[in-house]
């Protein structure tokens, strides 16, 4: 289960944001999201990409509401407003995803 | 299916035709085909029978009304299609076609008067409906909309009555919260009077008595816009407006509080370890277990999904001043078991495994997951072994819950006092005021002591 395309106008728009640094900043990774189940999805994006539009994009893949998921890298939340480079995230790297859990009884 | 003839046929009859009418074929040409059938019997015949072929015969006799001769041909000819073969034989009009004709004749007629009887009928129905329902509750719809009215005069009456029992709080009137309130539409009618049900016949130990300046801090933050961020931790976590509505009373705990809750534990845990007064604990968030082990799901022991998890610099940031948590005497796991909190606690210095399950529910299985984390974990880290099959496991009889909403509150207070090492002491009746001292240790970001 491979998915590229949702990253790839994420790509186009920060591209043209940051005009004056050099391109390797901003240079591809590979971040692969995998659900309780072990299903994974990959996306390429920039180290600079915020999560919001990974989770987005996952949350649409997926048909799920982007309160109902959990994001953690090595168990720790990932904040929409992060980005790879941020939580110093490497190719290839694995966020979790998890629902979000109530419990009464 | 085309209710014209097809072109084909028009060509077939005027072919037949031409011989007898060659000065009405000029005509009919421009007069179209309708022209061409009118105007003689034995295109229009040659026609009919064809029709069938094509599909075409359930509208024959109609479109050639205008003669009564074709019109006889068409219905011998063209109703039923199986009898084709014997009709194109020239055999007259008998009695067994007869039904066959009828219903279709009449059919507009019929089905007019029966559509006409069908909504009399549904008219009828529905009226008769609309009665019986008012007699079935006994009321008109003034009377319902009194009814109601009342119910909801009672409501406010008491919530205002529970209001008035508390001390007025000054810091109370400023509150952002209160200035809000309706403003998101946060605060439904159920949850008010949930937590007007809250401040009355209130029975508390001394001990756990809650105050007017607690209570009022509660319901401001229950009250606030579900965006709104009450609480914000480092390492990502936070808690919104629509998160802590979960402890309101009768409301079920979700992933966020008992997170939050959890890291609070942990700074709590860092400060007193300077005085050396508590174990040294290690608490961990409630995603560890569902990741390890996913205890309510696939039970599949996984210890490669969580070896990241403990490492020097995640521990840091969690609050955890060892470098590992095998240096802890304490660990605690939040266990969610898809619609229950429950929770796991090691204690590596006594080498004891302990489940707290506040329905006294048995999970040996959890336990077992957690000693051998303990084993893999010590492998991976510290590359030593350490055989836990041989350590205690226990069930102790911690308070039980009595009820079908609590039991994350329940939970966090298993975490927090055998992170104290205290004994417990509270029972379901105390999680009203539980309830609302998680709010204000969330809102203060500190926890004490029990």
């Amino acid at each position: 289960m491979s998915e590229d395309a949702p990253a790839d106008p994420v790509q186009g728009a920060e591209a043209t944001n940051e005009t004056q640094p050099k391109v390797e900043k901003g240079e591809p990774i590979n971040v692969v999201v995998k659900d309780q189940h072990g299903i994974e999805l990959h996306f390429k994006v920039r180290k600079t990409t915020k999560f919001d539009k990974i989770m987005k994009a996952y949350c649409d893949k997926k048909s799920f509401q982007l309160n109902q998921l959990r994001f953690l890298y090595d168990g720790e939340r990932l904040k929409p407003d992060q980005s790879p480079e941020e939580v110093e995230m490497e190719d290839g790297d694995v966020i979790d995803c998890v629902m979000q859990q109530i419990g009464g009884h | 299916m085309a209710h014209e003839p097809p072109p084909g046929m028009d060509r077939g009859s005027s072919g037949l035709g031409g011989v007898r009418g060659a000065k009405g074929t000029g005509q009919m040409v421009g007069d179209g085909e309708r022209g061409s059938i009118a105007g003689s019997s034995l295109p229009a015949r040659s026609r009919l029978n064809r029709q069938p072929a094509s599909g075409w015969y359930p509208t024959a006799p109609t479109s050639i009304a205008g003669s009564a001769k074709g019109h006889q041909r068409a219905s011998a000819n063209g109703w039923a299609p199986k009898k084709r073969a014997a009709s194109s034989g020239g055999v007259p009009f008998t009695s067994g076609h007869q039904p066959g004709l009828e219903p279709a004749k009449l059919n507009p007629r019929i089905a007019d008067e029966l559509e006409k009887g069908k909504e009399l009928a549904r008219k009828e129905e529905e009226r008769k409906r609309r009665i019986s329902a008012c007699e079935a509750c006994g009321a008109t719809m003034e009377s319902y909309r009194e009814n109601e009215k009342a119910r909801h005069e009672r409501r406010m009456a008491a919530l205002q009555s529970s209001e008035s029992r508390l001390p007025p709080v000054d810091a109370l009137e400023d509150n952002w919260a209160l200035s809000d309130v309706g403003g998101n539409g946060c605060f439904d009618a159920v949850q008010e009077h949930r937590l007007s049900d809250l401040f009355k016949g209130l029975t508390v130990s001394p001990k756990y008595e809650i105050t007017a300046e607690a209570a009022a801090k509660y319901k401001a933050a229950m009250m606030a816009p579900r965006d709104r961020l009450l609480v914000e931790l480092n390492a990502g976590m936070e808690v919104s407006g629509e998160h802590i509505k979960c402890l309101i009373h009768g409301q079920w705990l979700n992933d966020e509080v008992i997170n939050c809750y959890m890291k609070l534990l942990q700074e709590r845990d860092g400060r007193m370890r300077e005085r050396g007064t508590l174990p040294k604990a290690h608490f961990f968030n409630s995603f560890f277990l569902e990741k390890l082990y996913n205890p309510h799901g696939g039970r599949k022991y996984n210890y490669k999904a969580v070896q990241k998890w403990t490492g020097k610099g995640k521990l840091k940031r969690w609050g955890q001043a060892c470098d590992s948590v095998l240096d802890c005497d304490l660990l605690v796991f939040p266990v969610h078991l898809g619609a229950h909190w429950t929770c796991a606690a090691a204690n590596l210095k006594e080498q004891r495994l302990i489940y707290m399950d506040s329905f006294h529910g048995v999970r040996r299985d959890i336990l077992d997951v957690v000693g051998r984390y303990i084993s893999d974990e010590a492998m991976d880290k510290g590359k030593r072994a350490i055989d836990t099959s041989g350590w205690s496991r226990e069930y102790p009889a911690v308070p039980r819950q009595e009820n079908g909403c609590d039991c994350g509150v329940f939970a966090t207070q298993f975490a927090s006092f055998v992170g104290a090492g205290q004994e417990m002491d509270f029972t379901q009746e105390n999680m009203k005021y539980f309830r609302i001292q998680v709010t204000n240790e969330l809102l203060a970001k500190r926890i004490d002591v029990p």
